[in-house]
């Protein structure tokens, strides 16, 4: 019952912030190392006081988001509660959900929240029978979605691997079971093992493609004052989003707007030009940049081909150049000046246009549409759910402890113990139950007994 | 018949086989009167089937009887032929003891244990008759008509209700081992609503060793050092016997292939459920189609006999069509066969008619244990019938019933299994079943039940103690261990960590951190530890598993506490699941057939959803608020 369970707990749109909850006995013990003050010491939280805190783990800035912890029994579900208020982006909610499932959080399931707070006496018994309609339409809801989601090509990779584990796991287990009747498993388990390992990154591969089309890509655009991030901005949109000027620094807030490039449903963010200045506001504002780039998937990096390169775009290059980010040669139309291929030495990917005159946008689509096409993982299977993709995930774990268990050296009866939490972490997904599953297998599979 | 009053009991015990016994020592040592009931003096605590104590998961069942005080471990040391500890190669958690017996002499000793026993009274006779008054039990009556009064019953009948023994076309009234069938006791008992159903087993042909050729079989020693079942024996003896291994072969196969319509499973002659894991020789040859050859031990049946047990050749074909297949097989071809191989069916109950306590749902103080609950063994038989005897004393002696579970035991695993999944076969128990199993080793059922068999009584002063001094030593030991340091220059440590197979040390360790290494066990660092205390073997081996499992162990334990919390919330006797609203109608169903006594039984049930689950959680929570009171 009490473990940590989280979800975003605002409607899965587009909007200015997003509330992430997180409730369960001693949620801080979860959730407290990810937070810290601005000025990079832990932050301490306090019942009913709104922090504001920096979303920080191994050295990554997920967000910057206010949060408010609430102490059992005084909050909403009853539990100890953190309520993590973020910034608004589908992408930067989910991010901070997937750290918080990494840490030991489980998603909520529909409906768990309030339920929660109505066996810990919070809703009256009037709202009972609310709670049980609504987790009876979930269960359903699931269940009818679970099927839906896993006909075809996926299901039955899904299924593979699963057999695979309880084919496995069956061997060792009659080894051990009927150890006069049952010889070794003759297959290497621990080939067979990292052979399953390498199947489920795959098909967890798989399920950042789903997400992606679901939800859209995240792009930030940005690049030095006055190098026309604005104006490409408005021109992607098709509308005048951006505020544009000749002054540096006209944009000092990130300005997030959605629109379609290539097939792809995309987030695109307009950010303050980063250089070094002495305005706090502006700086605010190219911190909030900075830190959105982290967060967005791509960045388009954009610089004025029409003047050779500012040591800001130097400093830009490097921070973003690689294999994943676009680098944007704006103004086209006028004579080149800047260095091309000290651009070309930090990005794969470069495209020239002048988003002014709205020349060579259409390079931006055609990028879009072969670096996130769609169409290759059509009939690959993708898990598109969070809860599937957190599921394999902990099956995957486990795989790579049962894999670490048995280099280092121990019996293969010890590392069964993970293979067997592997196949339910996955039979979960694919809706079968292990245990009964593998000793039918012994009798199947191996002729034993007196 | 007329009936005649003879003596009034606390608990009358039917059936004297390894759960009758355990379940009347154990009641009889709580001080209950108790008198047990069996159809011939001379097969109490018999071994029908094979002449050996012990196996994968049953091993760990007998340490852990003789944990809490029972007899079945102490019987097993002092009457062994030869031991083996099965599964050494592997990990501790799967060791398993099994030990070949003397059949004769371990019925002699259980006889005699009970003959022993202060307020118990062994009596020949053959129960007829549960007496009840309500839905309570009051007594029961002899085929003789004596009538015993009871406050409570444990049915331990083995296979002999309405006993059949089916060999070939022959099928005739018949209890194990040639005795009388129980043939009126099934009537009785389905006329108090006892759901009974009908499974089958079996057992192989005895041949007499004079006529066996061992020159063409593999002798199978017993181990160099034997370690005993009972936590109370040190030094139990030798090895005196051994086994031989030989197999089936292809004439074998073409002989059973050839007679099969004669057999009376696949003429369809018979219907019982038999199990899988005991499977006749003719079930493996037409299932296994590719093998070529079955594997079968010869194991003595005492030392005062010249019967071998052939494992692994049960079958219910016709005697001449055995006799044929015995003498195709290597070793055996000059086989005096003594005792053909049959198939039983009897009569048994639905073990989900039974609470964890092993107590009938519905009748007051009627008790289950063993074959007549569906399990199949005679470990496990014995294990419930100590769970069937505690229980039932304290229920008589106004005492909370004692309820094993997973996490603690293999006993509770088995019987959760059995009362709340039900079982489809005669059920069998293996490591594979319980999910605790790094925590359920053999070598520490005295560290998890000792303190259990203390609280209710089956565990003496003096045993306590020692038990606690065990504990202490072994915890002092593994704090040692984990603070004393020793030097990568050490030039002994180098020889040892070499012949261990493992790297030498970069920087300084604690013993405890070499002692992780698989590879490293801490009898190899006995050379570097000169203020290691003198400590049993025992103790050390249990320093030693703790440390290098501590990883294993520590998650193992954490989802312990998380199934002890469903565990503990509790379901009111009095739910009405039937009109439940929000319940599916298969979960409404189900947790009426079953009446989980918690929400984590309640879980297990197949059929019942997180759902269904969660609709139940909400049930309770309304409850509490109602009644104002608080769980």
């Amino acid at each position: 019952m009490s473990d940590i369970i989280c979800a975003i707990a605002t409607a899965p749109a587009t909007a200015a912030l997003g509330i992430i909850r997180v409730s369960g006995a001693d949620v801080l013990s979860v959730v407290a190392p990810l937070l810290y003050k601005i000025n990079g010491t832990p932050a301490v939280l306090e019942h009913g006081k709104a922090t504001l805190c920096r979303i920080q783990a191994e050295g990554e800035v997920y967000d910057e988001a206010v949060v408010t912890y609430y102490q059992a029994p005084r909050s909403y579900t009853g539990e100890d509660t953190v309520e993590l208020c973020c910034h608004g982006g589908l992408y930067v909610l989910q991010s901070v959900c997937e750290l918080l499932l990494q840490k030991g959080c489980r998603m909520a399931q529909a409906g768990e929240f309030s339920k929660r707070a109505f066996l810990n006496g919070k809703l009256d018994l009037i709202k009972a029978q609310a709670v049980i309609d609504l987790i009876e339409a979930t269960s359903r809801a699931e269940r009818k979605n679970a099927l839906s989601q896993l006909e075809g090509h996926l299901s039955r990779r899904l299924s593979a691997v699963y057999e695979r584990l309880v084919d496995l796991n069956t061997a060792l287990l009659a080894y051990v079971d009927f150890p006069d009747e049952v010889d070794a498993p003759e297959e290497d388990t621990l080939a067979e093992l990292r052979a399953i390992e390498k199947e489920l990154s795959a098909l967890l591969a798989g399920s950042d493609r789903g997400q992606l089309i679901k939800e859209g890509l995240n792009i930030a655009i940005v690049g030095a004052p006055n190098v026309g991030k604005s104006t490409l901005m408005n021109r992607l949109l098709g509308y005048d989003r951006s505020i544009v000027s000749d002054i540096a620094g006209t944009t000092r807030d990130t300005v997030t707007e959605g629109c379609r490039l290539g097939d792809l449903k995309c987030h695109i963010a307009d950010t303050a030009g980063i250089r070094t200045t002495a305005d706090p506001i502006e700086q605010q504002g190219i911190d909030i940049a900075r830190a959105r780039a982290q967060a967005a998937q791509v960045v388009f990096a954009v610089f004025d081909g029409s003047r050779p390169l500012t040591e800001e775009d130097i400093a830009l290059a490097e921070e973003f150049g690689n294999e994943r980010n676009l680098a944007i040669i704006n103004k086209s139309d006028l004579p080149q000046k800047a260095d091309l291929e000290y651009i070309q030495d930090h990005f794969i990917h470069i495209v020239k246009l002048s988003a002014k005159q709205g020349e060579g946008l259409s390079a931006i689509d055609g990028w879009i549409e072969t670096q996130y096409s769609a169409e290759d993982c059509g009939d690959q299977g993708i898990l598109t759910s969070l809860s599937q993709a957190q599921r394999l995930l902990a099956g995957r774990e486990s795989v790579r402890r049962a894999i670490d268990c048995l280099e280092m050296g121990f019996t293969p009866d010890l590392a069964s113990l993970d293979i067997t939490e592997a196949a339910s972490a996955v039979g979960e997904v694919t809706g079968q139950t292990v245990t009964e599953k593998m000793i039918d297998n012994i009798f199947a599979k191996f002729c034993v007994g007196k | 018949m007329e009936k005649y009053f003879v003596e009034n009991l606390d608990i009358a015990v039917i059936g004297a086989g390894h759960a009758g016994i355990e379940a009347a020592l154990a009641a009889a040592r709580l001080g209950c009167k108790v008198g047990i009931f069996t159809i011939c003096l001379d097969a109490v605590g018999n071994m029908p089937c094979n002449p050996s104590i012990g196996g994968t998961a049953k091993g760990h069942l007998v340490c852990e009887i003789d944990a809490l005080g029972g007899e079945m471990g102490k019987a097993a040391d002092a009457t062994f032929l030869q031991s083996r500890m099965l599964n050494l190669g592997k990990g501790p958690a799967v060791h398993s003891l099994r030990v070949q017996s003397d059949r004769r002499g371990y019925s002699q000793y259980m006889k005699h244990a009970l003959e022993r026993q202060e307020n118990l009274m062994l009596i020949q006779g053959e129960i007829v008759e549960i007496l009840t008054e309500g839905n309570r039990v009051s007594g029961v009556v002899t085929h003789l008509g004596a009538e015993y009064s009871a406050k409570a019953v444990i049915l331990a009948t083995g296979t002999y209700l309405k006993g059949e023994i089916i060999i070939g076309k022959s099928q005739l009234p018949g209890g194990p081992d040639g005795m009388f069938p129980a043939n009126q006791l099934s009537e009785c008992l389905l006329k108090l609503g006892v759901p009974l159903r009908r499974f089958k087993t079996g057992t192989p042909a005895r041949v007499n060793k004079r006529s066996l050729d061992f020159s063409q079989m593999v002798v199978q020693e017993g181990d160099e050092e034997i370690i005993p079942f009972s936590f109370e024996n040190e030094d139990i003896g030798e090895n005196q016997v051994c086994c031989w291994l030989t197999a089936t072969n292809e004439r074998t196969h073409e002989i059973i292939r050839e007679n099969i319509h004669l057999s009376p499973i696949y003429s369809g002659q018979i219907k019982g459920v038999g199990p899988r894991y005991c499977p006749s020789i003719e079930d493996k040859i037409m299932r296994f189609k590719e093998k070529t050859a079955h594997q079968l031990f010869i194991e003595p049946c005492g030392l005062e006999t010249e019967e071998m047990y052939i494992q692994g050749l049960s079958s219910s074909l016709p005697e001449f069509v055995q006799r044929q297949f015995i003498h195709s097989i290597k070793g055996l071809e000059q086989a005096e066969i003594m005792r053909v191989a049959y198939a039983i069916q009897y009569d048994c109950v639905d073990p989900q008619a039974l609470y964890p306590t092993l107590e009938f749902k519905t009748i007051d103080g009627l008790y289950g244990a063993g074959q007549f609950n569906g399990s199949s063994g005679y470990e496990e038989a014995a294990a419930q019938g100590l769970v069937a005897g505690i229980n039932a004393a304290r229920k008589l002696q106004g005492k909370d019933p004692v309820v094993f579970d997973r996490a603690n035991s293999y006993i509770g695993t088995l019987i959760d299994d059995l009362v709340t999944k039900g079982t489809p076969e005669p059920y069998r128990m293996m490591t594979s079943r319980s999910e605790y199993r790094l925590l359920l080793r053999q070598d520490n059922a005295d560290l998890r039940l000792t303190p259990i068999g203390y609280e209710i009584g089956l565990i003496g002063e003096e045993r306590y103690q020692k038990f606690l001094t065990k504990k202490a030593n072994i915890e002092a030991e593994i704090s040692r261990l984990r603070c004393t340091y020793c030097s990568p220059q050490n030039q002994t440590l180098k020889e040892i960590l070499e012949r261990c197979g493992t790297p030498a040390l970069s920087g300084g360790a604690s013993l405890a951190e070499l002692i992780a290494r698989p590879q490293v066990s801490y009898f190899d660092l006995a050379p570097i530890d000169p203020d290691r205390p003198t400590l049993t073997k025992a103790e050390g081996r249990q320093a030693e598993i703790s440390i290098k499992y501590e990883g294993y162990i520590e998650k193992q334990l954490s989802k312990v506490r998380e199934f002890q919390r469903l565990e503990n919330r509790r379901l009111p006797e009095d739910l009405n699941y039937e009109e439940m609203i929000g319940l599916r109608l298969e979960a409404r169903q189900k947790l009426s057939a079953v009446r989980p006594v918690s929400i984590g039984q309640a879980s297990r049930i197949s059929g019942v959803s997180p759902a269904d689950i969660s609709v139940l959680m909400i049930e309770l929570e309304q409850r509490k608020n109602r009644n104002g009171t608080n769980e």
